[in-house]
């Protein structure tokens, strides 16, 4: 007598689990527009990769012989498989039992899909698409009694952040706990339409008088622009495609470092059009996206974050194949000035390739933060100052490109000043701790004040000390250590990368990720 | 036709309106010149069409966001 039965029955009841809530359900959930969760970890992971732990956990029902007639699988699907060869863990809501609702759940899955993250070193992909944590007010009456509420497995989930890579996908109406678990990550994404986020839904939010549909409450756009999230994609297959390729620059955990790409492109490619990049009138603006994807590896450029704090430009990148972590400033945004949205993105991108050991290529046109009162109202000094710490916080390689302006607090901000400068200046450098055009009144109030002409007083001192402006007198006493012709920079860049990995170090950094 | 709020990413000062009502324009065309920073900043068509309206004047202050041309598509 073998096990056989035994066998056959677990067989029989990983069947049961793949009905997952039902064919009626998954109907539903097809006519949403939606996959159903194993067809998101099929689509998402390499073909046959997917290992299942936990598949019969659920709820069973027996008759008075004790077997079993009937079984809902919990509502989260999770296990290890495989993108790009490299091993993840993957954990996803299952909507179809009861609409992923907590109360449906077991809890110690997601739990148990952190620690495996944790513990194995392994990236960690949520596909969300629950309805949040503490289930409904039904379970007052069936567990007949409240609680104090707790975040189970966060201590797992903070720690991941400083570990692992975590990325968080919002494939449904998300709620409550389920939106922390979505934007508790490294890279968040939602898929448009199909997806909103919110703290409370419409309907409690009703209750405060406010009327609004899912997708005016939380619509995926208004979320990346809120920073909630970091992309928004047209459909499920665009949102794995875009996990894959964000995973593709990281390395598995902070105990590795990213591995070299292939290497495609040349590094001493000289762009020409880089000797006029930048117009020669300060006023006038240039396309930085452009000068960016010039300089990395042909295609490789990664943005992160486009719609939300868009003075800063943020995203992976390979020189020579190497990954790097490239900031750059976008001076379409308030002329590349740090609002406080800005320096909020960039303290988390510091962060970020602090946690995962990715060199910086910072590309700088700053010319300070934005001021004016609505900046005052904004906070603008407290994150940006925060983002300062995280500069200086920074142990990774870092490399400015000084393109245009640095001015003042924010434009100091390029790199740590205590640090070797690993730094060049393009022809069209400018700097300063205030710009000529908007310091003078302050620094000739009295001269001003007693001219018969202050206009053309005021002409004649912009005249006299734009002369002091150029780049070269900054060199002259080593202020700036290398002016360059822009078409080098790409060449200087891959040097720098090359120069930069064997200098990262593995491990958990003293001042890793916050969400 | 189609409708098409431009609006303004920046809060700053219209320097000076490009374009007139009635002219088409391809995307990303220069619509509106703001000043913001010391810098020119265009606010430009975030597709072709034709410009229906133009809601600010040179000088005016506008914010983020704001609704400054309607273009129909």
């Amino acid at each position: 007598m073998t096990w056989q039965p035994e066998v056959d029955e677990l067989r029989a009841r990983e069947e049961l689990a793949r009905r997952m809530g039902g064919t009626e359900k998954i109907q539903r959930q097809h006519a949403g527009g939606k996959l159903t969760v194993r067809e998101r970890v099929t689509q998402l992971l390499d073909p046959d990769t997917f290992h299942e732990i936990g598949a019969i956990a659920g709820k069973a029902r027996y008759d008075e012989n004790g077997k079993l007639v009937d079984f809902t699988p919990a509502n989260f699907v999770m296990g290890r498989g495989r993108i790009e060869g490299r091993p993840v863990v993957v954990g996803g809501d299952d909507f179809t039992v009861r609409g992923g609702a907590m109360d449906a759940a077991i809890g110690s899955k997601q739990v148990y899909a952190e620690q495996m993250a944790n513990e194995l070193r392994l990236p960690i992909i949520r596909l969300v698409d629950g309805t949040g944590g503490g289930g409904s007010v039904r379970t007052l009456e069936t567990d007949g009694r409240s609680y104090v509420p707790y975040n189970q497995g966060w201590d797992l989930v903070v720690d991941n952040l400083a570990k692992v890579p975590v990325v968080g996908l919002g494939l449904g109406s998300v709620a409550g706990l389920g939106s922390s678990r979505l934007v508790s990550s490294h890279y968040s994404v939602m898929v448009r339409e199909i997806s909103q986020m919110f703290i409370a839904g419409p309907p409690l939010v009703a209750r405060t008088g406010e009327t609004v549909t899912k997708e005016e409450l939380g619509g995926s756009e208004m979320c990346a622009r809120a920073g909630s999230i970091d992309e928004v994609v047209d459909s499920e297959t665009e949102a794995f495609a875009r996990v894959r390729r964000f995973l593709s620059y990281l390395p598995s955990s902070v105990f590795e470092l990213s591995a070299r790409g292939t290497v495609s492109d040349d590094p001493a490619r000289r762009d020409d059009w880089l000797i006029g990049a930048i117009p020669r009138d300060r006023r006038k603006v240039y396309d930085m996206r452009k000068i960016v994807r010039t300089l990395v590896d042909r295609d490789s450029f990664f943005e992160m974050s486009r719609l939300y704090g868009s003075a800063a430009i943020t995203g992976l990148a390979r020189m020579d194949g190497w990954p790097v972590a490239v900031l750059a400033s976008d001076p379409y945004f308030y002329g590349g000035g740090w609002t406080a949205d800005a320096a909020i993105k960039i303290t988390r991108f510091i962060d970020l390739a602090n946690t995962f050991h990715l060199p910086v290529v910072n590309l700088v046109d700053v010319p300070g933060f934005l001021i004016g009162k609505q900046s005052e109202i904004d906070g603008t000094i407290r994150h940006g100052s925060r983002a300062l710490a995280a500069l200086y916080q920074a142990q990774v390689p870092w490399c400015s490109i000084l393109v245009r302006r640095a001015f003042g607090v924010a434009g100091a901000a390029h790199s740590n000043h205590k640090r070797l400068a690993y730094r060049f200046a393009w022809p069209s450098g400018d700097w300063g701790s205030l710009p000529v055009e908007g310091g003078i009144e302050a620094a000739y109030r009295a001269e001003l004040a007693a001219s018969a002409d202050p206009a053309a007083l005021r002409g004649q001192i912009e005249q006299h000390l734009n002369q002091f402006r150029s780049p070269f007198r900054t060199a002259e006493a080593f202020l700036v250590e290398e002016i360059i012709d822009p078409r080098d920079t790409r060449r200087l860049l891959c040097d720098f990368a090359n120069l930069a990995a064997p200098l990262r170090e593995p491990g958990v950094v003293s001042a890793s990720y916050r969400p | 036709m189609a409708t098409r709020n431009v609006k303004s990413t920046i809060a700053g000062t219209v320097l000076e309106i490009q374009r007139n009502v009635g002219e088409t324009v391809e995307t990303d065309d220069p619509i509106i010149t703001l000043e913001c920073m010391k810098m020119e900043i265009p606010v430009v068509a975030p597709a072709g069409g034709r410009i229906a309206q133009i809601s600010v004047s040179a000088g005016d202050v506008v914010h983020e966001g704001q609704v400054v041309c309607v273009l129909e598509t």
